[in-house]
């Protein structure tokens, strides 16, 4: 569901103004209709992550970018992880074999 | 329920500052955000949070030293949504994969990288040169006509690249609902399939009727006349002008259901109705003749709606 820049003020502790400079930073990226901001679940839960960043992990805005960087890099190679991994259940049984020799040699090699 | 003190690891004499110290040490450790594929860490940053949510708020810690509340029922309000975590990899936090991202604009190019890199090692440098990938998804939020996503419509959206998509809005479609459209997304490369579409459908209000789920509200002004002796009145519908009966006695308020006026949702195979509330409205102008007869009807009449509300 999507909700407006109020309504998303209205559950959490932060300006209009703080929000508003974490969009220009896209540190959050909500999809812009009629020149209102619209937020998902995503975006919700992002905010709620950079608020716990700050308040309860100590990052600042200076580290927000770098760690927000690399969690993304993070996940997005899990998105990519998970996909792989879904292809190759649907390969046959004697590939599936030969590509667990192949990455077992790895791990020794 | 355990112990505040003892999940965030400090004594009962800690000050506020040794057990903010002590929090962040652990929320650093076990936010599940920065955990992803950790199932554990998830109960245990829970447990955390809740100790502080007693522990870092020196009321509440006064209150529970004392004994007045549990280390149990504090909200550290998580319930409803949950972690970033949950939707980073699904659809919805697709697009934050790109955040001052290394690979090109898909994360799918890691394959195509993958394989060319595995070919390259197993076959002594030739690169692989076709490369099987599926097209990607594309997402777009299409407005709709109230009555379009009530009875159902053929819609034609057309897309930022200019090419135009055509859409079934099947009938009884909800705000929010998103439709796919196999194989309309970006094209797969080397024969693979191409991506699909998904169109995120958003209603704009109707100046009358009002939807809830399958059901349909309206309210229609009804005269003083219609409102004391009852007639048969055309009211609009999703589905055309329906005649409607007014019950003699109908009151601001009274609520009148037409069965199986309301949207035929083919989906679920349920058919919802159609209520209308009356609001009895005066005549533009009170004559002379009006006012001197309710004046007299009221002396013999009298009524009190407002004690009968309980509001005297």
């Amino acid at each position: 569901m999507l909700v407006t820049i109020e309504t998303v003020l209205s559950e959490i502790e932060i300006s209009h103004r703080e929000l508003s400079a974490w969009i220009e930073q896209k540190w959050v990226l909500p999809t812009e209709e009629d020149g209102r901001f619209l937020f998902n679940e995503a975006d919700r839960a992002r905010i709620d992550l950079i608020i716990e960043l700050r308040r309860d992990l100590a990052i600042n805005d200076e580290a927000m970018p770098v760690v927000l960087q690399l969690l993304d890099q993070v996940y997005a190679m899990r998105r990519a992880m998970n996909a792989l991994q879904a292809a190759i259940s649907e390969l046959p049984e004697d590939i599936r074999g030969q590509l667990e020799i192949h990455l077992h040699k790895d791990d020794q090699g | 329920m355990k112990d505040p003190y003892s999940v965030l690891g400090v004594g009962r004499s800690a000050s506020a500052d040794e057990i903010k110290k002590a929090y962040r040490k652990l929320a650093k450790r076990l936010h599940p955000d920065l955990n992803p594929g950790d199932t554990k860490v998830e109960q245990q940053f829970k447990e955390v949070s809740q100790a502080y949510s007693i522990l870092g708020d020196p009321e509440k810690r006064k209150r529970f030293d004392k004994g007045e509340i549990d280390a149990s029922g504090q909200d550290t309000g998580r319930g409803k949504r949950g972690f970033y975590r949950t939707y980073a990899e699904s659809g919805e936090g697709a697009k934050y994969r790109n955040f001052d991202f290394g690979f090109g604009d898909d994360a799918e190019d890691i394959f195509a990288d993958l394989f060319r890199g595995g070919a390259r090692r197993r076959t002594g440098g030739a690169r692989r040169s076709t490369v099987r990938r599926r097209g990607a998804d594309v997402t777009y939020q299409a407005d709709v006509e109230f009555m379009e996503a009530a009875v159902g419509a053929k819609k034609r959206i057309v897309l930022a690249d200019g090419n135009a998509l055509d859409v079934t809005i099947p009938p009884g479609t909800e705000e929010g609902q998103t439709l796919r459209l196999k194989g309309k997304g970006m094209k797969g490369l080397g024969g693979a399939p191409d991506g699909d579409a998904f169109i995120e459908v958003h209603i704009k209000p109707h100046e009358r009727f009002v939807r809830d789920g399958n059901d349909v509200h309206l309210e229609i002004p009804i005269t003083l006349q219609e409102a004391i002796v009852g007639a048969a009145v055309e009211v609009p519908t999703l589905h055309g002008k329906v005649s409607m009966k007014i019950p003699a006695g109908a009151n601001s308020g009274t609520r009148l259901r037409l069965k199986g006026k309301g949207v035929k949702n083919s989906k679920v195979g349920e058919t919802g109705d159609q209520y209308v509330t009356m609001t009895v409205v005066l005549p533009d102008k009170i004559d002379d003749g009006l006012r001197d007869f309710i004046a007299r009807w009221s002396e013999d009449h009298p009524y009190d709606p407002r004690r009968k509300a309980g509001l005297t």
